[in-house]
């Protein structure tokens, strides 16, 4: 049968974890297909760790495996990580916080078989698509860090900065060794690499439900950590790849 | 592949030679407002292009679809996995 890994990188984040993983369970388990999760806590103080061990009791070992680290490496080395754990055929990428809903996953899962694509994303600007609790303010912040980088980088996806994905294992394995960037754009030079390198990108609108409204999320760090990563991709060449993917397949 | 960088800079340095042929080759015979048109190619260009940034980013803001029945669906979806967990005397704090 075939096996879906979901890699779900966590810091802080006990009160969500159980809560998403019961959504994908419920989800997953709809599908009627294999499946594993695996939680890559970075050592939150919060004791995001003891919640998921908790899970791993009532979900079983199989379903749940953790890969933790010793502290807060970051999102791009979380998933590096997870891969070499992961013994999936496809993984699956999503945010912790509820904001990504596992409801959209028999989508991913069907347009994926449908079309064989090596990569199916999450957009918010498709048909279907939306955000809630976002003010005007926050979706045209939103609109044009998408059009700048679609027109600086070229149209990879509808949702370039998007970050709830379905990957044909070996996509991220060959992608994955040549990155470049860390933080703000890492999502979006994995999709600008997989149009490169001229993988099947398929798209489904997905519902982006931010929970924590009326917090600002977007200091002006954020804007220039954002336009400086999109300066260095549009200088990178993205075809330029090491030659041997370095992460493989677990057991 | 070069990098979209060294992509644009080849389009643009294109651009800016047939520009230039075109100064060389007609400001002194045209006058009025092929003139301004010639001279003025690039900054009409960014003019365009300055306006259909601003008015596709502006449209696509209004577009952006607003869904809040997903948030309460999300809200019922929450308190369906804490009735599953209460059900099955699992505790996490």
């Amino acid at each position: 049968m075939v096996k879906y890994s979901v890699l779900l990188p966590t810091y802080n984040e006990r009160e969500n974890l159980p809560l998403i993983v019961y959504l994908l369970n419920r989800e997953l388990t709809k599908c009627q297909v294999d499946f594993e999760i695996l939680i890559i806590d970075d050592n939150s103080p919060d004791g995001t760790l003891a919640v998921a061990q908790k899970l791993q009791t009532v979900f079983g070992p199989e379903k749940i495996r953790i890969e933790s680290r010793p502290g807060k490496l970051g999102l791009g080395t979380a998933y590096i990580h997870g891969m070499r754990f992961a013994t999936g055929d496809f993984i699956i990428i999503l945010d912790a916080d509820l904001s990504h809903h596992p409801e959209a996953l028999p989508q991913f899962i069907g347009l994926q078989r449908a079309g064989n694509y090596d990569v199916v994303t999450g957009t918010r600007y498709m048909n279907g698509g939306g955000v809630w609790g976002w003010n005007m303010k926050r979706k045209l912040t939103s609109r044009v860090a998408n059009y700048i980088a679609s027109a600086t980088l070229g149209q990879a996806s509808t949702d370039m900065t998007g970050s709830y994905r379905l990957y044909k294992r070996a996509v991220l394995e060959r992608i994955l060794p040549s990155m470049v960037s860390k933080g703000y754009v890492f999502q979006m030079e994995i999709i600008m690499r997989a149009k490169a390198l001229g993988y099947r990108i398929g798209e489904v609108p997905i519902n982006f439900v931010d929970r924590v409204f009326g917090e600002s999320k977007f200091k002006l760090s954020e804007i220039t950590g954002y336009l400086r990563g999109v300066w260095m991709l549009f200088w990178t060449d993205m075809k330029k790849a090491s030659p041997l993917p370095t992460a493989t397949k677990a057991q | 592949m070069a990098s979209r960088g060294v992509q644009f800079l080849v389009l643009l340095s294109a651009i800016f030679g047939m520009w230039l042929a075109l100064i060389l080759k007609f400001s002194k015979q045209s006058t009025g407002y092929v003139k301004y048109a010639i001279y003025g190619f690039p900054i009409i260009l960014g003019f365009l292009f300055g306006c259909y940034s601003g008015f596709s980013v502006i449209y696509n803001m209004i577009i952006f679809r607003t869904c809040p029945q997903k948030a309460e669906d999300l809200k019922k979806d929450v308190q369906e996995a804490k009735d599953f967990y209460a059900s099955r005397g699992v505790r996490f704090d």
